[in-house]
Parts: C-alpha cells; structure tokens; sequence
C-alpha cells in the first residue's frame, strides 16, 4: 500500500491503523473521549467492505467483538475510563479463551464519570489487573498521534501472533490532539489457522505456547468456553489441567517480552533517569533536549513491563524520576527494577486532576529531589 | 521574531473556534511547505515546513459550553503539545475572558469580539467585530473566520491561501464563498488593528 502524508486527530489515526492492520470490524458504544473513534469507524470501514455496529453498551460491544474474531475477522472496540471497567470481565474471557482483538481506552480522568474528556493515565494498573484470575495482558502506550497509528498496528500484529486481547492505551489529550502523520506500509501478521483436514490438537507448549486458530464455519469442532479447558477444549476441574493452562497462557507473553516489548531511550548517558509514557513522555522530551544531564526511558509497552532494557537504563544513574498522570502506576514496577539495578533515588512525579504535566512540573520534581 | 508561535482560540460552543484551529493547523501543516523550499524526499519536508500540534477541550454541554482550541506552530518539532502563555488569544465570550483574559505576556496579542465580551484586559488588545461582521455578511456562523483572518494578518503564520486549501478540505463546498469572504474581511480588520507578531517565517 502507498503511503500518504496526512494530519489528523489522535482517534482518526487509530482508525486508519486498524484498516491498514485488516480490521473488518468494529463494536462499540459512544463514550468521550474514545467517540471519535466509533464517529470515524462508522464513516471509514464501510468503505473497504467492513461492518460497525452501536451495541447497547460495553459488555455486549467487546463480546460482538469476541463473536467476530472467531468469526476469522480482526475486530476491535474502543471506550473510555467508565466503558472499560465494563469490559473487564470480557476481557478475561479473550484471555482465556485467547481470541485475538484490540481494545482502545481513550483514558479519563476517574474515577467513575469523573471529569469526561480530560486526560488521566488511571487505567494502568485496570489494564493489567482489571479482569479477575491469574493472567498476563499486552498493553500499549502511543504518546503522539503517528504512534496512534503505528502501534494500532502493532496491538493488532501482536493479537494475531499472541492469539490474544491487547489493549492500547490513549487518553483524553491524544484522542482530540491533531498532528502531520505518515500513514506508513508496515508488516501486518495473520493469525495462524488451524490446518484444514483431520482435527488434531497440537499442544500449545510445543508451539511456544500459541496454537493455531480454529475459525468458526470451516469445519473444526471447536469448544470455546471462558472455563478452564484441557487442549481439547473441554472444561475440567483438575488442578493439573489449570495450572498447565495458566503457565502457558501466562507464559506465551511474559516469556516473550523480548519480542513484544518495545521502547525507547533518549540521552542514554545523562546522569538523571525520567520514566515517562504516553503524553508526559513528551513532556520530558523538552527536558531531554535541553538539558544532557537528563534522560528518558519511555516504554511503549507497558505490559508486560520492558524490565530488562529498563534495568539496563537504569544502571548508574544518579536517579530515577517516574512522571505519571496517575497516583503511580507503574511506580512500583519501576522502584523494584531500578532497586535492582543499583539506583538510591527513585521518585514518583504524579499529576493528577485531568491535566498533563508541564516541564516546569518535571524540573520541579527534580529539584525537590535534589534538594532532599 | 519568534520560532515557535503559540495561539489560543476561547470563547462558546457552537462559534466554530475549534474549526477555525483546525482551518489554522490544517493549513500550516499541509500546505505551508508549497511557499518554503520544497525537497524531493517526502521525509525531508519536514524539515523545510512546520510543525504543528492542534489542541482542543470542550464541556460537555457542547453548544454554549466553555471552548478553547490551541494551536502550537513551530520550525522545530514540537514536544510538550500545550500552551501555557499565548502569544495570541482570541477571546469570543465573556467566560473565555474571565478565564484566560489575564494568562498573557506584555508581547500577547489579544484580539477581542467586543460583542460577546465585556471586559478588557488591563493591557494593549485588539478588537475585532467578528459578529458583527459576520452578520453584515449574512451569517453570524462566520464569525471564526473572520476572527481567524484576523489572526493571519496580525501574524503571517501561514499564507491566506493556504487556509482557502484547507476550508476546501473541511468545509461543505456551498459554504466555501461566505467562508472566503469572511476570511478576507477579517483579514483587513486584522491589518488596521497596527499590531503584529513577526515570526522566523512569516
């Protein structure tokens, strides 16, 4: 496909990520600050032959979605803070059952109505622990609208691969911000189909836990249930049968962080370590380049967390400053990694309130710091 | 002369201050490198146009709510997306007044609908009878873009032609000669006010 230089809103460049990544459809219900993407949707996939559909609310839209990625279609949906509490349960459902799709959190600030359209990072720790029972989730965080774009893609390659719901974390800021974009030809991945012929059931574990996908209607007997299952689909209560179902499940994205994670790292050598994600990062970018004491690690996977290209960051800073717009988050993953790797100083710079922190905020932080 | 320019459009739901921010960074983004050095490599245009982040909040309420819309121009790439001290705010309600009337540095240029607010600020402003004008035009709906004419003329930010290309992109085509006119007057206000801001490529 050609790629086309375009300047568009944070929730539009969502949506043309999802098309350029095979998306054919879309459920969601309208909710500020992710409407925008449903309003998009409803305009755009109907032209490259995809289907949207308004569901009552957020519990049947992620299901519809369910429905449709065993159907063979990519499908996501995309809400906002109180929309996404909703989709919890849901969500564990596409772990489980491990159904490839995409869910989009516009986050607000919360919690429950809270203040609609203003930004907050306070789905962090939802996205990871938000659906009850043991698991691991994939969850990303874009921090300028081509990063909308590029890591749509990336959520839907790494649904595919995974055979897994993953969760792409925007908010209230990025949804509404317009930037210039190149709507770049980047690899897509497929998932794999369960070969056609005598139904077999290849054992995850020998797959490096991923098995193929048996789409609905193209003739496998297939049992997809939210119980735990042996690998020939049927529900058991046998404590062997769940603890070989979560290792693996657990495993297939915690053991690959190597792959999945990524990140980036900005003067590498400055003596004072920021850890930012999504809009703050930017913030801290200003910093960055004003200043060689100061460095940036921003991880655009947040989970799983990059803990060793972190600790590798860290080793030998003077200190380590998490800047959230939440009560910290990620704080406590940092605090343990850089611990770990040797670093006296850590704090935690929080913004809360639905505002995203200025610079000035960031150098405020530091001296406190420094002062101390 | 400044490399970064840092606008505010204020004011109530339904004026059309966030189209008028999107006319403004559509065009500065999109079509701005037409009047700049144009280079071969897709890739380095960036380099020889701008840099724009367009930015908006709006209550709830939507029309008659409070509205601002930002717009950030820049040479170089743009970090932290948000304004904190405008070096132009237009003020559309008395709301937007109370609110950000006073967020201003001697430099800032402050235009002001006199028919929608009522305060002034204690500094140097300009005012601009958008609705008014708009109105004399046929329709008060244009009031943003000649607020947004005026703007253009104060601060040759981008190219008057180039937010006729992007209205084209943006608005329904039936509207796009009241549109135009209303860029034009505005533009003519905006010149008669005698301030300006003076930027690294205006």
């Amino acid at each position: 496909m050609p790629e086309e230089e375009v300047f568009l809103q944070g929730n539009e460049a969502v949506v043309e990520g999802a098309l350029r990544a095979g998306c054919r459809f879309y459920a969601g219900y309208p909710i500020c600050p992710s409407t925008g993407i449903l309003e998009t949707m409803v305009m755009r996939l109907p032209e490259v032959g995809g289907t949207v559909i308004q569901m009552e609310d957020e519990i049947s839209s992620i299901a519809a979605v369910i429905g449709a990625a065993w159907g063979g279609a990519k499908a996501m949906t995309a809400t906002s803070g109180p929309g996404f509490s909703l989709m919890q349960e849901n969500l564990g459902y596409a772990v489980i059952t491990e159904t490839p799709c995409v869910i989009v959190d516009a986050q607000r600030s919360g919690p429950s109505t809270g203040q609609p359209t203003l930004p907050s990072h306070g789905d962090i720790m939802q996205a990871r622990w938000g659906t009850h029972g043991s698991h691991s989730i994939i969850a990303l965080a874009p921090s300028n609208v081509q990063e909308c774009y590029d890591l749509t893609i990336e959520a839907f390659n790494l649904s595919e691969k995974y055979r897994t719901p993953v969760v792409l974390l925007s908010d209230g800021e990025l949804a509404h911000m317009r930037e210039r974009i190149v709507l770049k030809d980047l690899p897509i991945v497929n998932r794999e189909e369960f070969p056609k012929g005598p139904v077999t059931f290849p054992l995850g574990e020998e797959l490096g836990g991923v098995s193929p996908f048996p789409t609905f209607g193209r003739g496998h007997r297939t049992h997809v249930t939210g119980l735990t299952h042996t690998i020939v689909g049927y529900p058991s209560e046998s404590i062997e049968v769940q603890t070989k179902l979560l290792t693996r499940l657990i495993g297939k994205i915690s053991d690959n962080r190597k792959d999945i994670c990524k990140y980036e790292v900005h003067n590498p050598k400055a003596e004072h370590l920021i850890v930012a994600y999504g809009i703050p990062a930017r913030s801290a970018m200003e910093l960055v380049t004003e200043r060689a004491d100061i460095g940036l690690f921003q991880p655009l996977t947040i989970w799983p967390f990059p803990s060793k290209a972190f600790r590798r960051a860290a080793e030998g800073k003077k200190s380590v400053l998490v800047v959230e717009m939440n009560e910290g988050h990620i704080f406590r993953e940092v605090e343990r990694h850089a611990c770990r790797a040797g670093v006296e100083e850590i704090e935690l710079c929080s913004k809360l309130g639905g505002g995203i922190p200025a610079p000035e905020e960031m150098l405020d932080c530091i001296s406190a710091m420094e002062g101390e | 002369m400044v490399d970064t320019i840092e606008i505010r459009l204020s004011g109530f739901g339904g004026q059309g201050l966030i189209m008028a921010s999107v006319v403004l960074a559509r065009a500065a983004s999109m079509y701005e490198s037409k009047h700049v050095v144009q280079k071969d490599d897709k890739y380095k245009r960036e380099e020889s146009g701008l840099y724009v982040v367009q930015t908006q909040t709006y209550g709830s309420g939507v029309r008659g709510g409070a509205s601002r819309a930002e717009v950030k121009i820049s040479k170089k790439s743009i970090n932290y997306p948000e304004i904190t001290t405008p070096d132009v705010l237009v003020l559309m309600s008395e709301e937007a007044f109370q609110k950000y009337g006073s967020e201003t540095k001697p430099s800032t240029l402050v235009l002001i609908d006199p028919d929608t607010v009522a305060g002034r600020p204690e500094g140097d402003y300009c005012e601009i009878p958008a609705t008014v004008t708009a109105n004399e035009l046929g329709n008060k709906i244009v009031a943003n873009m000649v607020m947004l004419g005026a703007v253009t003329a104060m601060t040759k930010v981008v190219h008057p032609d180039s937010l006729k290309s992007a209205m084209k992109d943006l608005l329904p085509s039936e509207t796009l000669e009241l549109n135009f006119k209303a860029l034009e007057e505005g533009y003519d206000l905006g010149k008669s006010c005698g301030f300006e801001i003076k930027t690294d490529w205006g």
